[in-house]
């Protein structure tokens, strides 16, 4: 594959794989409430969220100013997941995010129950899942660096 | 293994791969000035890394090590194999330089010198062997790929401490490298051209609205961005262009021998022209170069299109205007060629006949390779290694002039 095309997929491993953990340790940091925290890691998986169902609608302005995030939110639909399965997914973790941010900047709606959070916790186990094996980060690093050099097989 | 034992044995890692990999670099260019930026580059990667790798996993533990000791965990493993294919890409090509012929490092310093336009600066440039494909990647880019997050970069110090320092690697497939081979090294003045774009930009002018970076250029192009395309399509024509009239007709022969044998139909693809438009392209120059004859042998060479009306490239007119940046009093054609062998007092079939029997001759790399452009008798893998002694031959031939020495 060349090297151009390499370096747009891990750049769209990296960008797809931020929606997951910014959501769990959003979550994490709202059970313990750490407000700033919270409230900045939920906003940033919101957004991404918002950002991946743009991509699977196929939005051209994303395509033009995001594009490794639409290209990432592409490849999770390759051959596997209904298009309205994973929009589904994405939309039902932005949807109690939100309601859990309000809920956290005190506009008078409740945080959303522990079984939903709890429920969002797995959405976005699965949301990693899927990037890790729909986008095969360490392969493409691999096939980067080449067979000449078999530093990337090293164990710690 | 807690976050704090990952963290020591991240930094220990880093420590003895710098001792390892520029215990490797840094030898080769006390021999080599060609390798210099590269053992620059190694030695500002480590001592960026040795400056604040440690600070930076600190960070990433602060933020979430203590409520989510798991995710912690995956990013900092994240980012340790990001450097590892950061400090891989760096000893590969370091590992690479045993089967590189220094020759071809002469030949492509001539080609950058000759082409790049009058008062631009060039990056620096190091050779790297590559299975498959020719291709060239700018290290920042590849550094800001590696480190790259949808909320800005994952390291962003390492790329900072890279925003002055450029270092372009020239992907060859190891076939193409070797010296066996050198009747085709002109095929890499292409890729010497994409180098030399990084900093003239002649295809940003044509596409002011449009990223510079290769990388969002094709995965925009991989979503059907039409305009996306048309740039990368006019920096490849621009490219093949460049190479043909600066570094002569060997470079054409180069591009149809080698292609035609893997693609004998055109078809479309998503970062570069088709074939046979690439060919068209390439016949016309030969011919407004005074080539006839290589053009015709081209044209044959390539094989026949499949017949239907194909519609022509829109981005051919911007390729072209793109390549005038380039092309001046250094375009090379049969007139300069021909005055330069009659000032050897040679003729370019009398010099074809002493390649045939191995008699070496100092001419420039495109009268050379315009000589052995399209004869067969001349491509076989024996005249490989007189081909490069050529090369090497010219280039002392013309450090010589350039210190005045006498003798």
């Amino acid at each position: 594959m060349p090297v151009q095309e390499l370096l747009g997929k891990i750049a769209s491993y990296n960008a797809a794989i931020e929606l997951p953990h910014a959501g769990m340790v959003g979550l994490s940091a709202l059970g313990e409430h750490h407000t700033e925290l919270a409230d900045r890691e939920l906003s940033a998986c919101v957004d991404l969220c918002a950002r991946g169902i743009r991509a699977i609608d196929d939005d051209p302005t994303l395509r033009k100013d995001d594009v490794y995030v639409y290209l990432a939110f592409r490849e999770l639909l390759a051959g596997q997941q209904r298009e309205q399965d994973l929009r589904d997914l994405l939309g039902r973790i932005k949807d109690a995010l939100r309601r859990a941010l309000e809920g956290l900047r005190g506009t008078g709606q409740p945080l959303p129950p522990a079984q939903d959070l709890a429920q969002v916790e797995a959405d976005l186990r699965e949301i990693a899942d899927r990037v890790k094996r729909m986008i095969p980060r360490d392969a493409y690093m691999a096939s980067l660096v080449g067979t000449t050099f078999p530093g990337i097989a090293i164990r710690r | 293994m807690s976050l704090a034992e990952e963290r020591r044995s991240i930094v220990d890692y880093v420590a003895f791969e710098r001792r390892r990999v520029v215990g490797i670099i840094a030898p080769l260019a006390d021999d080599r000035p060609d390798l210099q930026p590269l053992t620059k580059t190694a030695i500002r990667l480590f001592d960026e890394l040795d400056r604040s790798l440690g600070a930076r996993l600190d960070e990433l533990i602060a933020q979430e090590g203590d409520r989510r000791p798991d995710v912690a965990s995956e990013k900092i493993q994240a980012l340790f194999r990001e450097l590892q294919t950061a400090i891989g890409w760096l000893a590969a090509t370091a590992h690479d330089q045993v089967v590189i012929p220094r020759e071809l490092y002469r030949l492509l310093r001539w080609f950058m010198s000759a082409a790049a336009p009058a008062g631009s600066s060039t990056l620096p440039f190091v050779l790297k062997i590559e299975p498959v494909d020719l291709g060239t990647a700018e290290w920042r880019q590849v550094l800001s790929k590696i480190l790259f997050s949808s909320r800005g970069s994952k390291y962003p110090a390492l790329e900072e401490a890279f925003r002055d320092h450029g270092l372009v690697f020239i992907q060859v497939p190891a076939p193409l490298a070797d010296i066996n081979s050198s009747v085709h090294w002109p095929l890499i003045f292409h890729e010497c051209v994409h180098a030399l774009e990084l900093t003239v930009n002649s295809i940003g002018a044509e596409y002011p609205n449009l990223p510079r970076d290769w990388t969002a250029l094709n995965a925009m192009a991989r979503t059907n961005d039409v305009d996306a395309r048309n740039a990368l399509v006019a920096e490849e024509l621009t490219c093949d262009e460049v190479a043909l009239a600066c570094g002569g007709p060997g470079f054409a022969y180069s591009l149809v021998d080698q292609y035609a044998t893997a693609c004998g139909v055109a078809y479309q693809q998503l970062t570069h022209p088709r074939f046979d438009i690439r060919v068209d392209c390439l016949v016309k120059k030969l011919v407004n170069l005074g080539f006839n004859d290589l053009g015709d042998k081209a044209t044959k060479r390539a094989g026949p299109g499949d017949g239907s009306v194909m519609p022509a490239e829109p981005c051919i007119e911007s390729a072209s205007r793109a390549a005038t940046k380039y092309i001046g009093s250094n375009q090379f054609n049969r007139e300069t060629r021909d005055q330069e062998l009659a000032q050897k007092n040679t003729t370019a079939s009398a010099l074809a006949n002493d390649l045939k029997v191995m008699r070496p001759a100092a001419v420039s790399p495109p009268t050379l390779f315009s000589v052995t452009a399209f004869s067969d008798e001349l491509a076989g893998p024996a005249f490989g290694p007189l081909l490069a002694d050529m090369v090497r031959l010219w280039t002392t031939e013309q450090q010589f002039k350039q210190l005045g020495l006498k003798g």
